[in-house]
């Protein structure tokens, strides 16, 4: 083994690849929050009074919150005064009509990515459809055409708040309340931009929606929201991928996600995560605290969260579903990697409403150097739940023995004929695992290799093909060496 | 300005002429609790058991004499017994027999009485700052057993200590300290009665300190009448190659809440602790574990069952914590829970805190009915639904109960238990 920890060690000590920051000026709100601004981004967006209304609402009630400190979290004080609540690339009025009339620059921000528009298109022949925000107002949006042939609307939340406000104002902030809790509240407050999905009655979306994140201009929290509703019979893959060039200051996130499954309906939802996790001395990384909610509206229908959070240097996120239809089927699948001072406390909640209602929970984590990882989850069967069914599993793997890694599973029951099953193990890669693979012919790191993607495949496989490379890709350059 | 403590409790002063230290940690543990007051769901510890029945009460440290028939029948030679009545010693109805050279076993009150000789002992297992029943314990416990074995000393005989509660809004309030010398054994039975009418709330604190390869079997049986509240702690510190097992066998209560906490600081000490629980009617039990692993090389188990009938409601919060030096841990811990009504609840918390790498911990829950399979093979081999489902119950009960290692004590529980569920009338 010391061989490979010094392997480990080495790798561990590598810099984060993908920190660079991009030279675009920003239409930029000086740092501070308080009504104005709140007024401030109404007006830019150009909203409606309702949801200036919204806004104000959430914000007053987010004055009245207290920060939530029951994560198994060490956060250092935020100051809310010292963010900055928006800011737009320039020349916002005459955006970019193809790929051609995209800032050069911010091209090349992609391509250092490894992500460039072209290449996702092509990716294994899968079209995929980028929305690419980069901070807060979409630059690019391809593939729009196809998708309204199909009759499935895919934009920007602002633009669906001009085009489709009845629709955005149906269904926005029914699943996650604006009083849901302290950071919702924020968002709700001052969110700035999103992806607004609508896929219409018994329509299969003809391609996998995608949006990428960035976090650019410095100290400005992303307040991301996104509404995805598929109605009746309708079906679409949704993924979200994120990453951020290096900063010193910590950076808040802030977002709320909110899916909306009808009768029949299934929406599938894939994370990659990997925002800058602070450096090997725990100073600098993205504060990622964020709230994703799903409810299963109709019967049979069906919510997945699969995510990979490799990056941030604090995150907290809890994906849940509302299991409100009969037979209607939540699942969680989860690799949560944290390594030097990164901390994670992320898991879901299952609310088993509706009767013959499922949900699966696969968790993985993985902590190594000085990580903190906790799986944290509820899975609640009501008394109308008849015969509601949950299997949990949760593992985590320690790699190094000064990190930690905590699992806090609740379960209330209040129906006897559910079953429900909660499993967790923790342990390091055995020496008669790595002796059984070095006996075989494999090099002790691939050997490592190898045992950390086999305890993450029951995650992996439920990502989208395109994903899931990028998703190994990442683990291995997070884990440093131990993956190869 | 008026303190918790003097609506909570009537007349909690009186004259005990008591030396300055006990004096000053009494104030200490009182001041402690006006400050922390009564725990609301609010707390996480809470989250599933509300108090709010007792919050707005007065209860009384007044004793009165509770009816014998309470105390157990059992062969008087078999056990070295002490009654506690109201907390307090009932030397007439105790019967602590014939003890070995070396074991000391005697009223807390008498103890205290003796000299300062508890001063570096009392309060050394529960940590600095206790909970706010535990510090109301430390405020206001009248009397209790203190058990004391020497070095290599061994008791044949189990001790048996008896509660015994009565009256309407008592409060009793047992203090035990036990304390294991190195190599020493023996085993414990802490019996919890009171009559079916009494609204009476225990409030229970146990201290245990285990030297290096002792060994303890603890038993605790809760069979308290359905009004009473019973809210007891134990604290358990154990050192190198000690051994520790209990056994809490939850059947009555209105409203029971069972703390244990048990710190593994010396190398190879294990800890095995397994419990049962059954409500019925409207009882609520709550199961409340920590077990800390601070040592290298030590095992611990847990396997806490819940079988929860009518409209009763279950709580299981169990914690695993593996410091960082405490390589080489192995621990498991396991609750399954069976529902029997539509109406009953479990809630349960199996947590693991990690902090060391070499280790390997695990946990289970599992919640369900019985399962439809096994019970239709019952009645197709010619057993009715009723007598199937029982013998089930009954079955799933008993893995537990028959780990209880004191003979006596397991027959008589498997005989309460079948006769709760009626398995001799079908």
């Amino acid at each position: 083994m010391g061989e490979q920890n010094q392997e480990i060690k080495t790798l561990i000590g590598r810099e984060y690849k993908e920190g660079f920051s991009t030279d675009i000026e920003s239409d930029t709100l000086p740092p501070g929050l308080d009504e104005d601004v709140v007024r401030f981004i109404s007006q830019k967006k150009n909203e409606p009074e309702w949801l200036l209304e919204h806004r104000l609402e959430a914000f007053e009630r987010w004055k009245q919150m207290p920060e939530p400190d029951w994560a198994k979290l060490d956060i250092e004080p935020i100051d809310y005064q010292a963010i900055s609540y928006y800011s737009a690339p320039k020349r916002p009025e005459d955006g970019p009509k193809s790929l051609d009339e995209v800032d050069p620059r911010l091209l090349e921000t992609y391509e250092k990515l490894g992500i460039p528009l072209d290449e996702q298109k092509m990716l294994a022949g899968v079209t995929v459809a980028v929305d690419a925000v980069f901070d807060s107002v979409s630059v690019a949006t391809t593939f729009k055409k196809t998708l309204a042939e199909a009759g499935v609307i895919f934009s920007p939340l602002s633009e669906a708040l001009q085009e489709h406000p009845e629709l955005v104002r149906k269904y926005l902030s029914t699943v996650v309340p604006s009083g849901d809790n302290f950071f919702a509240a924020l968002n709700a407050a001052v969110f700035s931009e999103g992806s607004f999905v609508y896929i219409p009655k018994n329509t299969r979306c003809p391609m996998e929606l995608s949006t990428y994140f960035r976090i650019n201009a410095m100290n400005t929290g992303q307040f991301e929201r996104t509404l995805i509703i598929a109605d009746e019979g309708a079906y679409v893959s949704y993924l979200e991928g994120c990453t951020a060039p290096q900063r010193d200051e910590n950076q808040l996130h802030a977002a709320v996600v909110e899916l909306i499954a009808m009768k029949d309906a299934e929406i599938k939802y894939s994370t990659v995560q990997n925002w800058y996790p602070g450096d090997e001395n725990g100073v600098g990384g993205i504060y990622n605290f964020v709230t994703k909610r799903g409810i299963c509206k109709g019967d049979n229908s069906k919510i997945s969260w699969t995510q990979v959070e490799t990056g941030s240097a604090i995150t907290w996120k809890y994906p849940s579903c509302v299991l409100q239809g009969d037979n209607s089927i939540g699942e969680f699948y989860s690799v949560a990697l944290t390594n030097n001072y990164q901390q994670a406390d992320t898991g879901t909640k299952m609310i088993h409403l509706g009767k013959g209602s499922s949900s699966t929970i696969i968790s993985k984590g993985i902590s190594a150097g000085k990580g903190q990882n906790a799986y944290r989850g509820l899975v609640h069967i009501a008394k109308s739940a008849e015969g509601a069914r949950n299997y949990s599993q949760c593992d985590s793997l320690l790699l190094g023995d000064r990190c930690g890694a905590h699992t806090f599973p609740y379960m209330e029951i209040k129906n006897p004929s559910a079953k429900v099953e909660h499993e967790a193990t923790t342990s390091k890669i055995g020496e008669d695992q790595l002796f059984y693979c070095r006996q075989r012919g494999l090099s002790e790191e691939d050997a490592v290799s190898m045992i950390v993607n086999g305890f993450c495949k029951e995650v992996f496989k439920e990502l989208p093909m395109e994903f899931a490379v990028e998703a190994q890709k990442l683990l291995g350059i997070s884990l440093e060496g131990a993956v190869g | 300005m008026t303190q918790l403590i003097d609506t909570f409790v009537d007349q909690p002063g009186g004259e005990l002429n008591e030396t300055a230290w006990l004096e000053a940690a009494r104030t200490q543990g009182v001041d402690r609790f006006n400050e922390l007051g009564i725990p609301t769901q609010r707390d996480e510890d809470w989250k599933y058991t509300s108090l709010r029945a007792l919050a707005n009460k007065q209860f009384s440290l007044q004793s009165n004499v509770a009816s014998a028939d309470l105390i157990p029948a059992v062969d008087d030679e078999a056990m070295h017994r002490l009654v506690f009545v109201q907390g307090v010693l009932d030397e007439a109805a105790s019967t602590p027999g014939d003890l070995p050279e070396g074991v000391t076993l005697m009223s807390m009150r008498e103890a205290l009485a003796q000299g300062d000789a508890l001063q570096s002992v009392l309060r050394s297992a529960m940590p600095e700052k206790a909970n706010a029943f535990a510090e109301l314990n430390n405020g206001l416990f009248r009397d209790g057993a203190l058990l004391k074995v020497d070095a290599g000393c061994r008791l044949e005989k189990p001790v048996e200590l008896v509660f015994i509660s009565s009256g309407e809004q008592t409060l009793c309030m047992p203090r035990n300290l036990i304390i294991l010398e190195a190599g020493a054994r023996a085993s414990i039975i802490e019996r919890q009665l009171s009559d079916n009418e009494s609204t009476c709330l225990s409030n229970s604190a146990t201290e245990i300190v285990l030297a290096e390869n002792s060994r303890l079997d603890y038993n605790l049986i809760q069979l308290q009448g359905e009004k009473s509240t019973h809210i007891g702690g134990i604290w358990v510190q154990q050192a190198a190659g000690s051994h520790l097992s209990t056994r809490t066998m939850t059947l009555g209560g209105t409203l029971v809440r069972n703390e244990l906490n048990v710190s593994l600081n010396g190398k190879g000490a294990h800890a095995d602790c397994t419990g049962l629980f059954y409500g019925r009617h409207r009882q609520h039990m709550d199961n409340h574990t920590t077990i800390r692993h601070a040592a290298p090389e030590c095992t611990s188990r847990e396997l806490y069952k819940g079988i929860l009938d009518d409209r009763a409601r279950g709580v299981f919060h169990g914690r695993i914590v593996v410091e960082q030096d405490a390589q080489l841990t192995l621990a498991d811990q396991q609750n399954p829970n069976l529902l029997l009504s539509r109406d009953s609840e479990i809630d349960t918390k199996p947590q693991l805190e990690i902090y060391a790498d070499d280790v390997k911990c695990s946990h289970g829950a599992t919640v369900g009915e019985l399962d439809k399979k096994q019970l239709f093979y019952m009645q197709s081999r010619g057993l009715d639904m009723n007598l199937a489902r029982t013998l089930l119950t009954y079955a799933f009960a008993a893995q537990v109960v028959e780990e209880i290692e004191i003979d006596s004590l397991r027959e008589e529980l498997i005989k309460r238990i079948a006769e709760q569920m009626h398995l001799s009338d079908i």
